[in-house]
């Protein structure tokens, strides 16, 4: 049912402020030639900061209500948007102090950013396979252009390839479960699948026969889950990760850590919590095992393979497929508070994961040629005390130290596994944050107990050294003062 | 009519061959053309069904054309990066492009 076209203009304010900057950004880049970054960064940055105003004062509808064929926009919608403006205006500092982000023109990047936002926003709303599908690979699209742009490196091209080939054939096998599911049910819908697998396999408008489709579903469920899992960097589905984070530009690489999980984890939530029945019902229980397993796979897979990396960016690619995992653990628990400890940890993971890879940037950017080695940070403590302190505070978040915001989303989501019923995926939770520890320790030694390099002072960027001072300081006041609202939100689908 | 499984087994088939052309080929341009034939399984899929879902059914249709947007995209991208690894390479061999690993 269409409301009426004010309210619905209403409702995309944020998405047209975002339009609007875009075009502005290129036509300006079109006449103004701006020789200098701050200009396009400015207007990044407003425009994020805008749209994320238009998200906040324009509220989103009751739960279920829908606005256009499948849109909907709910609580959970502005919360997604806001974090997903919030990275992107991370990335957006990182990438300004960049010289190859910044090397062809000073606003393509910019952007691209933009684009982003506006996808992950139209995202964050959708209901429907059709928009799922479009708004998925459209941001797969902007990550490859990301990846590949530095061009004349042929570490860039190479891991723009091999992102583009895993990633289109996970999207065509997605598709095909799609496909299926659309054969299946006579409809795209969310809503419209939930009450179908609900009510049980019957329905008479529909070419197959019933004992058919209990043949049909679980397989095309499990090609739709595995295009997801590719998107979130999930194991078995994650090989693509260490080698596009490793060829990317590192503002990318950023890019690529957090925005993909936070995409790929709203609609694995949106579609797990609309589309499946619930837990309680008789096909129910084998979703939530299916993704616990999923989980559970993640995190060995990530933290084994992180062992043994001696690259700082493949490092963090295996480590990223850890986080993922307990991340997942949201998702199995089926429930508003698993959604909200997902967020939580998921602002911890993305703020932490930036302000590393900004120290990757200020220690690595602009030398030549370009070595992340795990070596880059020897003696960091001694050349740039504050940048050190501030990895370090980052990886114990990611460890999981108490005091820091990843202790609470860490506690929150395993607690979450055993209430659900799942004792063995927080023991395996556990176990592999233990061995995260092994890891991330390699980064933290080589920064305090190790010589440097050279013994000149590093000199880091202002965007940089914001960059670095937001993720500290959010990441030790959530983990202090944990916003006491997140419980309130609403995340019903 | 032609029964709906003759769709489906044509679908299946394609996706399967494009599939391993997709596993056993090691020329991007031909690794391409197999992304082609499985959006193509896709499409086929989805206009089968709804040609045999009740009548009025375009939702399937709809979905077709975006497909089609995808694969178009897709393809375009799948150039430009062929294009970027052959300056920096000249090599589209998918087995030579093996820089990056461990």
């Amino acid at each position: 049912m269409l409301l009426d076209s004010a309210l619905t203009l209403r409702t995309f304010a944020s998405e047209l402020v975002l339009l609007c900057t875009i075009l502005l950004l290129l036509t300006g880049d079109l006449i103004f030639h701006p020789r200098d970054g701050r200009y396009c960064l400015g207007i990044t940055l407003g425009g994020l900061l805008l749209a994320a105003v238009a998200a906040l004062v324009f509220p989103p509808l009751e739960p279920g209500a829908l606005l256009l064929a499948g849109l909907t926009p709910d609580t959970f919608t502005v919360v997604v948007k806001l974090l997903g403006f919030f990275f992107i205006a991370l990335v957006a500092l990182l990438a300004e102090s960049e010289d190859c982000c910044r090397s062809q023109s000073t606003a393509l990047y910019g952007a691209l950013l933009l684009v982003a936002a506006l996808v992950l926003s139209i995202l964050g709303a959708a209901s429907d396979l059709v928009l799922i599908l479009l708004a998925l690979d459209f941001l797969g699209v902007i990550a490859y252009i990301m990846t590949a742009y530095e061009r004349v490196n042929p570490l860039a091209s190479e891991a723009a390839l091999k992102y583009f080939l895993y990633s289109a054939t996970l999207s065509a096998v997605m598709l095909f479960g799609f496909s299926w599911l659309y054969g299946a049910t006579g409809t795209t819908d969310l809503a419209g699948l939930h009450a179908f697998l609900d009510r049980g396999l019957t329905s008479s408008a529909l070419p197959l026969h019933v004992a058919e489709l209990e043949y049909v579903i679980l397989p095309a469920l499990i090609m739709a889950g595995a295009g997801f899992a590719m998107k979130l960097a999930a194991a078995p589905f994650h090989q693509w990760a260490p080698d596009a984070y490793q060829g990317a530009p590192t503002a990318s690489a950023a890019f690529i850590a957090v925005i993909p999980k936070l995409a790929g984890l709203a609609t694995l939530v949106r579609f797990t919590l609309t589309a499946l029945p619930v837990a309680t019902s008789a096909h129910g229980g084998d979703w939530q095992a299916l993704l616990a397993a999923l989980a559970s796979i993640t995190m060995i897979v990530g933290s084994l393979g992180a062992l043994w990396q001696t690259d700082l960016k493949r490092l963090l690619a295996y480590s990223g497929v850890a986080q993922v995992g307990y991340l997942l653990i949201g998702v199995v628990v089926q429930s508003s508070t698993g959604v909200a400890a997902l967020l939580f940890y998921l602002v911890a993971y993305g703020v932490a994961s930036l302000g590393i890879f900004a120290a990757i940037i200020a220690v690595t950017g602009n030398s030549t040629p370009l070595s992340t080695k795990i070596s880059a940070f020897a003696g960091l403590h001694q050349r740039a005390p504050w940048v050190a302190f501030s990895v370090l505070v980052s990886l114990l978040t990611l460890i999981g130290m108490p005091l820091t915001a990843g202790f609470l989303g860490k506690f929150w989501l395993f607690a979450g596994a055993l209430e659900a019923g799942f004792p063995w995926l927080t023991v395996i939770a556990v176990l592999s944050n233990v061995v995260s520890i092994a890891y991330y320790w390699k980064i933290i030694h080589a920064m305090y107990f190790q010589q440097a390099h050279s013994d000149e002072p590093l000199r880091i960027s202002p965007w940089l050294a914001a960059a670095l001072g937001i993720s500290v300081a959010l990441v030790l006041l959530l983990g202090v003062f944990p916003p006491s609202g997140l419980w309130t939100l609403d995340f019903r689908f | 009519m032609v029964p709906l499984s003759w769709y489906l087994i044509l679908a299946a088939a394609l996706f399967s061959i494009g599939l391993y052309g997709l596993l056993a080929r090691r020329n991007l341009v031909m690794l391409l053309m197999s992304l082609e034939l499985l959006l193509n399984a896709v499409n086929i899929n989805l206009i089968a069904f709804s040609r045999y879902l009740e009548e009025g059914q375009v939702v399937g249709r709809v979905f077709a054309l975006f497909v089609y947007v995808i694969a178009a995209a897709e393809t375009a991208l799948g150039l430009a990066i062929m294009i970027a690894v052959w300056r920096t390479r000249q090599t589209v061999a998918v087995d030579e492009i093996d820089t990056l690993k461990g």
